[in-house]
Order: C-alpha cells, then structure tokens, then sequence
C-alpha cells in the first residue's frame, strides 16, 4: 500500500485554479521526485496536501482521509514540511527555531545533531544572521527532529552554492534512509542522485510518471517535460 | 525647570496609560491581523470593575486597591477572550469584517455600559497617598503619575518575559512573523490569538483601574477617548512590536504635554501631525513589521 | 436617443422615476406614517426630518463610491461634510457672498482639498490608508475647535441668513428645502452611478478585487482611486452645505468619528456595494433613529425584567448588535438579503413553470 495516495487534487490560490485533477501514489520509502518548468504548480501542489491553500479532492496518508482536515492537525498526524525560501523565524534564534519545531513524543535530537554539527554550534545565534546555506539545514533540521511518517521537501538546494548542495544532498540521502520524501527539485543532478519514481507536472496537470532515472537518462523526455538538455543545461544553450 | 520635570513626568504618565492599551492593540494585530476597535471597552469595563469592587470593600489600603487591580485585569481579560472566541474567530482570515465587527461591539459595549452604570462620571479614590505629591528637584509631582508609570513598566516587563520564556510567548513571537509557518509546524494559532486578546484585555483592564484613579472617575466614555491616542501610539511603534509601542507611547505622552503647554495647547494637533508624517515617511512604524 | 429610450424603459429607471415622483409629491399630500413621522407629511416638522434623511442617505452614497466601488476604507470621510458646512457658514457669516456663489467657492475648495488630502492619503494602502483619514479628521476637528472666532467653537456655527434666499428660510419654506435636497439626493445617486459605471469605475473596482492583477496590466493604480476619492469628497461637501442651511447650523459633532463610524454601519448594513442599499439604509437609519429612542423609552420596554430592559433601553445598544449580527450573518447587508429573497424567488418560478 502507499503511504499517500492523491486523487483528483484540485488547488486555488487567489481565486486562481493552480492545479486540476492531480492524481498519484507516494511509495512508503524513498524519494518521490516532483518535476516540471518553472510555475508548474509543483510547490502548490505540496501546499494543498498540507491545507495551506484552498483545495478539493481526496488525499490519503496510511489510508487515512486528510483533504478536510485543518494544517496542523495533518502535520501532527506525521509530516515534515520544508517549504521553498526556507521561512525559518529571523527574530527567534536557532534553538527557538528548534524548539517551537519540536512535537514532543519521540524526538530524533540526537540523530539530527549528528547531521547538523554546524548549526549545533550556533543555537544563540539570530536565525536571520546565518548565511542561506545555514538557513536551509535549520529548515531541513526542523523537519527531521519529529518522528515522522513523511517529509515534503520543496527546492532545498534553491540559490545554495555547489558545495552546499552536495551537503543538502548528503542530509537528505541520510534521511531518506529512514523516512520517504516527497521532493520538489530544479536541480535535475539532486534528482537523479536521490529519486526513484517521479511525477512531472505542466499546466498545474499530471503529465508524467515513471521512474526519474528513465526520465532523466532519456534526452528526448527531458527536453520535452523540462525545457533542459539531459546533461542539465538549459534548451539552446551548449 | 520645574515645569518641565512636571510635564515630563505627567506625559511620561500619560504615556504609560496609552501604553497599557497598545501592547494589546500591537499584539493583536501583528499576531492576527486584527484591528481591534473595542479595545477602549476592555479598558473601560476594566475600571468599572475595579470601581465595584472598591464600592464593596474600599480602595484605601494597598491590599484592598491591588485586589481592584487583579479584578480590573480579569474582567479586561475575560471580556476580551469572550471577544475573540465569539466574535473574530468565526470571521477567520476576513479581516475588514473582523474589524467591522469591533466596530459594532464598541457601540453596543459602550451603551449597554451607559445603561448598566449610567452616562455620568462615576467619583472613585485609591490609597490617600496617590493624592498626595513628591518634590522631584523642585517639581511637586502628584503621586498618581507615578503609579501610571510603575504600572506599565511591570506590564510590559511582564509581558516581554512571557514572551521570551514561555512556549506560547514562543509560539506569539514566531506567528507574528509568519503566522502560517507556525501552522505548517503542527501548532494550532487559534489558541495563540484568544491568549494573545486575553493579555491585552488584562493590560487594557488594568489600565482602566489606573486610569480612573488618575482621573478621578469612571465613565463609559474614559476607554474611547483614550483609544484614539492608543491607535496613534501603535501605529507609530509599528503594529505587531511591544518595543515600539512602548517608545512610541513615551514619544507621544511627552509630545503631547510640551505641544499643549508651551505651543498653547495644540497637543492633539502635533500628535496627529506626527501620525501623519510616520505613515508617509515609513509606514511600518519605529519597529513595525510590513502588514500582512 | 435610442440609448436614452432603452434607458428609459429599463425596470430599475422607471422604479427610480416613480420614486422620486412619489417623494417629490409628498409635500402637497396628507400621509401620516405614525411612529416615523412626527405629523403628516406636508408638515414642516416631518419634512425637516425626510430632507435630513436624505442628505444622510447622500452622504451614505458618499460613503458607498469609497468602500463599495473603491475597497477604500476610510475613517475620516466625516471631515469633507464639516468642509462643506463649516466653510459655507463661515462665507456666510464673515463676507457679503450671496448664497450661490458661496456654495460655488466651497465646492470649489472642497475639490481642490478632497483632492490634495487624497492624493496625500493613497500614498499608503489598507489600514495605514484608514489611519491617515482618521488623522486628518482629527486634525479638522482640532482646528474647528480651536478656532472660535471663525467657528464658534464648541457651540456650534449658526447660519447667518442675511444673504440667504428667502425662499429657502423660515420654517413656512422647508418645503422647499425638501425639494432642494430631494434633488440633491438624486443627483448624488446619479452621480455614483456614473463613476461606478465609467472606466474609472471599472478599473478602481478591479484593483479592489486584485490590485496586483491591475498592476500588471499596466494601469496605474493612483488615478482612478484618487478621481473617486475626490468626487466621495465633493459629494459629502455638497451634502454639508445644503446640512447648514437645512438644519439653520452646524456644529463640531459633523467632524467626529462616529459620525463617520456610522455612515460606515449605515453602508455595511445596506450591503456594501450597493447603492440602493446605501441610500436607503441612510434613509432608514435617520427615520429609525428618533423611533428606535422613543422605543427605548416606551412602556413595554419599561416592563421587562432587568436584564432585558437595560440593553434594549440603548438605541446604540440595539444598533451595535445589529451590526455585529449583520457582519456576522449576513455579509451582502439587507441589500444581498434582498438578492438573495428575489434570485430565490426567480427561480422557485423557473422551477414552477
């Protein structure tokens, strides 16, 4: 059985439909890879599995029905939410940045300490003081402190130099190990790294899905689905 | 030289009761993006009760005046928190209706006041010592002001602690932020905001106890008049901050007594003329965050 | 011509000329309305209290063009009526201007001020836009009260007749008064109309849906809301002249925020965005006003036990908790009730046919 099951998703944001008839399966392990150009609907397709925008149709975690129910009681029922641009606190400092994450219970401090020596190390400090690269490892840290039965991981490696990337990578395949992801990502080498099956999205519509690695190795689909050559440049560009 | 430590310490007075009535109006609207119009009423209804309680048991001793306190808070409170529950959570996210509707309990919390303690001002007295004045360099300070200003500085001490040492005063600090992160973090806000009115009814409450004391009355009327100045005094500190309306409030108490005694009583004016050029030159206030 | 007959022939047009048909005449005619007027209706007393309706009801179509068609929400809306008030008397009183011309001058200060102070206010948005407002009211107010000499202070201005036709003064002539501000109120509904229907209309009712969406399309926002805040202005101006010499005076509680606080409460229970809604319920609360009073104080209110009788014995009370019920329940105002009653019965028609 997979762990989310979503049909026929439809989204608004403003009045305006974001996405239509979204349907498909997340497996209980691994990554799930959400793909497609730039304003797709890919972000707001997590943010209606979570309720943060207006949103109709079924939605499924372990069987259970959560398109009606209100956003924090669907992220206390287990899931981890890294959204796109972080949005860590600025005014709280790291710890409080934790701490306010933290839903009591079971708690993986110490497994994310092991991760995040860097941050570890700067708890007093303004969240809005760190460096990007930082801001982004609090946001990956906050969801990987619950137990949880899901994370929803929205362009994590967006705007981080390459040697940053390659940690988030590392932090995430770790956590992939024990928890399956359901990853939005530009960065086409992240994916192919990570994924296994993936959706690809166009028009806010489900147009493709299959495994990422197929996708990714094939040019004709990538250049058709994503607008970029294989190898990850951009169309037109050698 | 005497004149202006009496003016200082009066506006510093003054101040600290728009103070009182800030914090809430700050908080509520930074946390939950409401524009509270009935605060004045939580004020008022505050000194109300304190005044029926200091009508049963007298006001003269510090016990019985500090038990006036306690009653003005928790009326402020629990009008408020009713406020919250029945009245602006319903109305979720519309926030014009939201303060429409503040507009609507203003009217009716005011008359039903009229009607329940009449229109006319109401005479109360505290402990004899607030009537009585301290020589500061010279100055003879009526003991009231100070009471005001001891007032507000443990409430906003307080305020500050339970923002920075407990989870929910966590939970206010970060929703003030970005309210909808908090959610996605698995916290429910709603109790956040009926916490958030329940705060600012007490302070409002007990700056209605104090403000009769510095009056010398009761009236329906005492939380309205005050309110005007209280919005001015949050919007110049920037809505959603406590440090700036605590800086603002000092600026326009102290403002305002210069203006009316040495500008021949154009105080309100100056207040209103600094309203004015805040909103032009930086709309978000001294410390404001940017709107929702 | 063809425009003006299909004009002509619509349902709305011949239900408003009827209308004011019917109003026009009511002075020649022997109505009573026990329990909202005073006496029948060619009686001076009812007619003072019809034509101070309708300027309400002007100013609550003011009020509409700012909140309904333009999404503004202002709090400072009372200090154009005190403009055209105070000015006029002060004209009326200080120089030897006969009544036309000094009504042309104020609406022309009016303008120019509703224009300035606007264009000043739009700088910011949203709730710094309503602060704004309420400042420059308070600082109106200020001005008012502390400038006897002109405005007689707290006391009120009294209308200096001297160079007031005769045809308007003297209680023997509120009929006349009555016709002239029937007429104004026409013009003002007349007057909404056409800002709401012309391409400023349009386009200020799409920012108030979606400014972004207007941004983008290249429109600049600033024009159309400032042309509709200056005619709002002008509007109210209008209305505070012919106050003056409707009610022989103005005084500092035109400039007050509760004034405009319940213009405000006027328009949101009409239904904001309507227009009928607006007037009317203008029209209604000022006729309401002095019957809801003299229910507070009637015998069966008397009679009630404590705990009822204390509220309702507060005409605010009662008009508070209608506007929370309204907000609450009832978010198109009685206008959208109205919608709602005749949609329903449009199509419970269509079903039966």
């Amino acid at each position: 059985m997979s762990l989310l099951s979503v049909r026929n998703l439809h989204a608004k944001i403003a009045g305006q439909q974001v996405i239509e008839d979204i349907s498909f399966e997340v497996p209980a392990s691994g990554v799930t890879a959400v793909l497609g150009r730039n304003g797709v609907g890919k972000s707001s397709t997590l943010k209606a599995l979570l309720g943060l925008i207006e949103r109709s149709g079924e939605v499924e975690l372990e069987g259970v029905r959560i398109d009606g129910v209100q956003t924090h009681r669907i992220i206390r029922k287990g899931i981890g939410y890294v959204p796109e641009e972080r949005e860590i606190f600025s005014s709280l400092t790291v710890a409080e940045n934790l701490r306010l994450a933290e839903r009591g219970g079971n708690s993986n401090r110490k497994m994310v300490e092991n991760l995040f020596p860097d941050i570890y190390s700067r708890l007093g400090q303004k969240a809005g003081t760190l460096s990007g690269g930082q801001q982004q490892m609090v946001s990956l840290a906050r969801a990987l402190l619950n137990e949880n039965k899901i994370l929803l991981i929205d362009e994590p490696t967006k705007g981080l130099a390459p040697k940053i990337v390659t940690q988030v990578t590392e932090v995430l395949k770790k956590a992939a190990e024990t928890v399956p992801i359901l990853l939005v990502e530009q960065n086409l080498k992240v994916v192919k790294d990570l994924a296994g099956p993936c959706i690809v999205l166009e028009g806010g519509r489900v147009v493709h899905s299959g495994s990422s690695k197929e996708l990714l190795d094939s040019e004709e689909l990538t250049m058709k689905y994503l607008g970029v050559h294989a190898g990850g440049k951009e169309k037109g560009v050698s | 030289m005497e004149t202006l430590i009496l003016l200082l310490v009066t506006g510093l007075g003054l101040g600290a009761l728009y103070f009182l009535i800030a914090s809430g109006l700050s908080l509520i609207y930074g946390l939950m993006g409401v524009l509270n119009f009935a605060h004045g009423s939580f004020l008022t209804f505050g000194g109300f009760a304190g005044m029926e309680v200091a009508r049963r048991i007298g006001a003269e001793t510090w016990p019985q005046f500090i038990l006036a306190l306690i009653v003005g808070a928790l009326a402020g409170a629990v009008f408020a928190s009713l406020t919250e529950l029945l009245l602006i959570r319903p109305l979720y996210l519309r926030h014009i209706e939201q303060a429409l509707i503040t507009v609507g309990l203003s009217l009716a919390s005011v008359a039903l006041m009229e009607g329940i303690w009449g229109a006319d001002p109401i005479y109360v007295s505290g402990p004899p010592i607030l009537n009585e004045v301290t020589e500061i360099a010279g100055a003879r300070i009526p003991n009231d002001r100070f009471l005001l200003i001891l007032g507000a500085v443990l409430i906003l001490a307080g305020i500050m602690l339970f923002l920075r040492f407990t989870r929910f005063g966590l939970v206010i600090r970060a929703g003030v932020e970005n309210r909808s992160m908090v959610t996605a973090l698995g916290i429910d806000v709603r109790t956040a905001f009926t916490l958030v009115f329940a705060i600012g009814g007490a302070a409002a409450g007990i700056g209605g106890v104090l403000a009769s004391q510095y009056f010398g009355y009761v009236s329906p009327h005492i939380g309205g008049s005050l309110l005007i100045f209280a919005f001015i005094v949050t919007i110049i500190g920037g809505l959603g901050s406590l440090a700036g309306a605590a800086i603002a409030a000092v600026i326009v108490g102290v403002l305002q007594q210069l203006a009316n005694f040495y500008l021949g009583g154009t105080g309100d004016l100056i207040v209103v003329i600094l309203l004015a050029a805040v909103l032009l030159l930086r709309p978000s206030g001294i410390m404001g965050k940017r709107a929702h | 011509m063809d425009k003006l007959i299909e004009f002509l022939k619509r349902p709305a047009t011949l239900v408003g000329l009827g209308l004011i048909a019917v109003m026009a005449l009511l002075p020649v005619l022997n109505l009573t309305i026990p329990g909202v007027l005073p006496g029948p209706t060619w009686s001076p007393g009812s007619l003072q209290l019809l034509a101070l309706a309708m300027l309400i009801g002007s100013m609550a179509l003011s009020y509409h063009l700012l909140l309904g068609v333009a999404g503004l929400l202002s709090f400072g809306h009372a200090l154009y009526l005190a403009m055209g008030s105070y000015g006029l008397g002060i004209l009326l009183r200080e120089t030897n201007l006969t009544l036309l011309p000094a009504m042309v001058i104020v609406f022309g200060v009016a303008l120019l001020a509703a224009f300035l102070l606007g264009y000043v206010s739009l700088q910011v948005t949203g709730i710094a836009f309503a602060m704004v407002t309420l400042a420059f009211a308070q600082a109106g107010s200020v001005l008012i009260r502390r400038n006897s000499q002109f405005t007689n202070g707290e006391e009120g201005l009294p209308l200096n007749i001297a160079n007031v036709p005769d045809f308007l003064v003297g209680v023997f002539n509120t009929r006349n008064l009555y016709w002239v501000t029937l007429l104004v109120m026409v013009l003002c509904f007349l007057a909404a109309a056409w800002v709401e229907r012309s391409r400023a209309g349009h386009v200020v009712a799409a920012i108030r849906e979606n400014e972004l969406r207007v941004r983008v399309l290249g429109i600049k926002p600033l024009m159309p809301k400032l042309i509709t805040v200056t005619v709002a202005g002008v509007m109210a101006a209008v209305v505070g002249m012919i106050y003056l010499v409707l009610q022989s005076g103005t005084s500092p509680e035109n400039i007050s925020a509760d004034l405009t606080l319940t213009i405000l409460v006027i328009v949101v229970l009409g239904g904001v965005g309507s227009r009928w809604g607006a007037m009317i319920g203008g029209m209604v609360y000022v006729l309401l006003e002095q019957r809801l009073t003299a229910f507070a104080r009637s015998e069966q209110i008397e009679e009630l036990p404590e705990i009822l009788r204390v509220p309702l014995s507060e005409p605010l009370f009662i008009l508070g908790t209608l506007f929370i019920l309204v907000v609450l329940f009832l978010p198109g105002g009685f206008a959208g009730l109205g919608r709602r009653i005749s949609s329903g019965r449009r199509a419970k028609l269509k079903e039966l046919s």
